[in-house]
């Protein structure tokens, strides 16, 4: 496995897909300032106060849907052989490939993209201005809600950039019908599990036969809570990114 | 000076199907200074073993080695010392000015001079959209771009397709002007009559196997291509095909004469006669 890894070349191939993809790049930014506009302009001519959680509601539901979709559809040149060929041909090493696809869709789309909010939001309040007099609501990019969603975005992004990777069509849709595929067995099993552990136990949460009783401390709460949060931000997150790498290196044409 | 290896293969297993493999145990080294051509009929796995020492299919078993690199490992040495143009292809959405500014720093050999003179030589339009011109006119932008990088390995799969007649000569003359001792190219072909002059040595592949590979100078003195006149197919023909007025030979040269090679004359002998022309090689 070659791991060599330049900046510069990882810069390159940045460079290289924002130029190639500059005109989604575009649709995606008037897309979102439409929108946007749209339903700030909208819920301004609604009589009453603003709506205090509006940003952070449109702010975190394009996030996520342009994320995923910008996520799932990273490797769109796998679709076809003759564009993953000249793909995977490119004088890279398939590290650095990655990690420029890595972060264009994780550090650079959270940055550009509430970068783009921000201007829209400014140019939607500008509109509500001339149309109503009064601005509707400022977007505040450092609010902390901002960065829980950087955060749980984070999770997504480790997930969908594995199903880019791993399929060669479709791959978003795909991605998304294997989680709830997953998410089901898993349920499943979790519930079959515990009315296998857990039956007789009475409905109004009083333990009655259980073999099995947790009576935990806080204190053992509050460590099993912050190693599951280790181990999830820490070993599972860049597990996926991991898996996502070894995909990218066995792809074939 | 020593010629280098660039390519080695060694007991290659590989197929699309459990099962079924395609290559077993191929063997082949390609060297240097060489314009091997890669001749072979449809399905006979030309596409395949170019994917595999371009790194681009992972073999079963075997090793792949290109430029010294293990080819599947695509390091980013060699994937900067390869250029593979295919039969199918996808042009970039730009314009043709942009084309050096956004690859060649991919290409730490790129020659931005070289790749204009050649754009010139092949009288494509210096400006333009690479989408909106004709399939013959992203080749030959493909081709210039390929040539300029001065990587070593150059492998094209049918290149002259889609070419005009002039561009095929100019095609040819860039070739054979580009090949040194440290560059090697590798032309799989259908249309071998457009690669006259240019590629030698062949290597002819059959059911997965190499059945062939010499250089033509031996073909030459091995094998003798002449016209026949007359109704009957001479009886020392080894392959005779009917031409208006007799027929084309392929015959053992047994007289010492030396005549052209017909590419496509003797790629249909060798594959009728494979182990009498292997035999005759051999001996």
């Amino acid at each position: 496995m070659d791991m060599t890894f330049r900046l510069p070349i990882v810069r390159h191939l940045v460079f290289r897909d924002l130029y190639i993809n500059k005109k989604s790049a575009l649709i995606f930014a008037g897309v979102l300032l439409g929108l946007l506009c749209l339903f700030g302009v909208t819920s301004k001519m609604n009589p009453g106060p603003p709506d205090p959680d509006f940003h952070m509601t449109w702010y975190g539901i394009f996030l996520f849907l342009f994320g995923i979709l910008q996520t799932g559809g990273v490797y769109a040149e796998f679709a076809q052989p003759a564009t993953r060929q000249d793909y995977l041909l490119l004088p890279a090493s398939n590290l650095e490939k990655w990690a420029s696809r890595w972060f264009r869709t994780l550090p650079f789309y959270l940055i550009a993209y509430t970068l783009i909010y921000w201007i829209a939001s400014w140019i939607m309040n500008l509109i509500c201005l001339v149309a109503f007099g009064e601005i509707y609501l400022s977007f505040q990019p450092y609010h902390s809600e901002v960065f829980s969603l950087w955060k749980i975005y984070t999770v997504a992004h480790a997930i969908f950039i594995i199903g880019a990777v791993h399929f060669n069509k479709s791959a978003t849709i795909k991605t998304a019908l294997t989680i709830l595929i997953i998410m089901t067995i898993i349920s499943f099993i979790g519930g079959v599990t515990a009315w296998m552990l857990f039956q007789g136990v009475a409905t109004d949460g009083v333990m009655v036969n259980s073999p099995f009783s947790f009576n935990l401390s806080e204190h053992s709460n509050y460590w099993i809570g912050q190693t599951g949060k280790v181990i999830f931000w820490l070993v599972l997150i860049p597990l996926f990114w991991w898996i996502s790498f070894l995909k990218l290196n066995e792809k074939e044409v | 000076m020593t010629i280098e290896t660039l390519i080695q293969i060694d007991s290659l297993h590989f197929g699309y199907k459990k099962g079924t493999p395609l290559f077993s145990e191929l063997d082949l080294q390609l060297k240097g200074g060489q314009i091997y051509g890669l001749l072979g009929r449809n399905g006979a796995g030309k596409t395949t073993l170019l994917r595999i020492i371009a790194g681009l299919l992972q073999p079963w078993n075997g090793e792949v080695t290109t430029l010294g690199y293990s080819a599947f490992d695509r390091n980013a040495a060699m994937l900067a010392d390869i250029c593979f143009i295919p039969e199918e292809w996808a042009v970039p959405d730009m314009d043709i000015r942009d084309l050096p500014r956004i690859y060649a720093p991919f290409y730490p050999k790129f020659d931005e001079a070289l790749f204009w003179k050649l754009v010139q030589e092949f009288e494509l339009p210096t400006t333009g959209k690479l989408t909106g011109s004709s399939f013959g006119q992203k080749k030959k932008a493909i081709i210039s771009f390929s040539l300029a990088t001065k990587a070593r390995l150059l492998i094209l799969d049918e290149p002259t397709n889609g070419l005009d007649i002039p561009s095929k000569s100019r095609f040819r003359k860039i070739i054979s002007s580009s090949i040194h001792d440290e560059t090697c190219m590798l032309i799989s072909t259908h249309q071998v009559r457009d690669m006259v002059n240019l590629i030698d040595p062949l290597i002819i592949l059959d059911q997965g196997k190499i059945i062939f590979q010499q250089d033509l100078a031996t073909v030459a003195q091995k094998l003798r291509f002449h016209i026949h006149n007359g109704l009957q197919e001479p009886l020392d023909a080894w392959y005779a095909e009917r031409i208006p007025g007799g027929y084309l030979v392929v015959s053992e040269n047994t007289i010492g004469e030396d005549t052209d090679v017909d590419l496509e004359v003797l790629f249909n002998a060798i594959i009728q006669h494979p182990d009498r022309i292997q035999k005759l090689f051999n001996a």
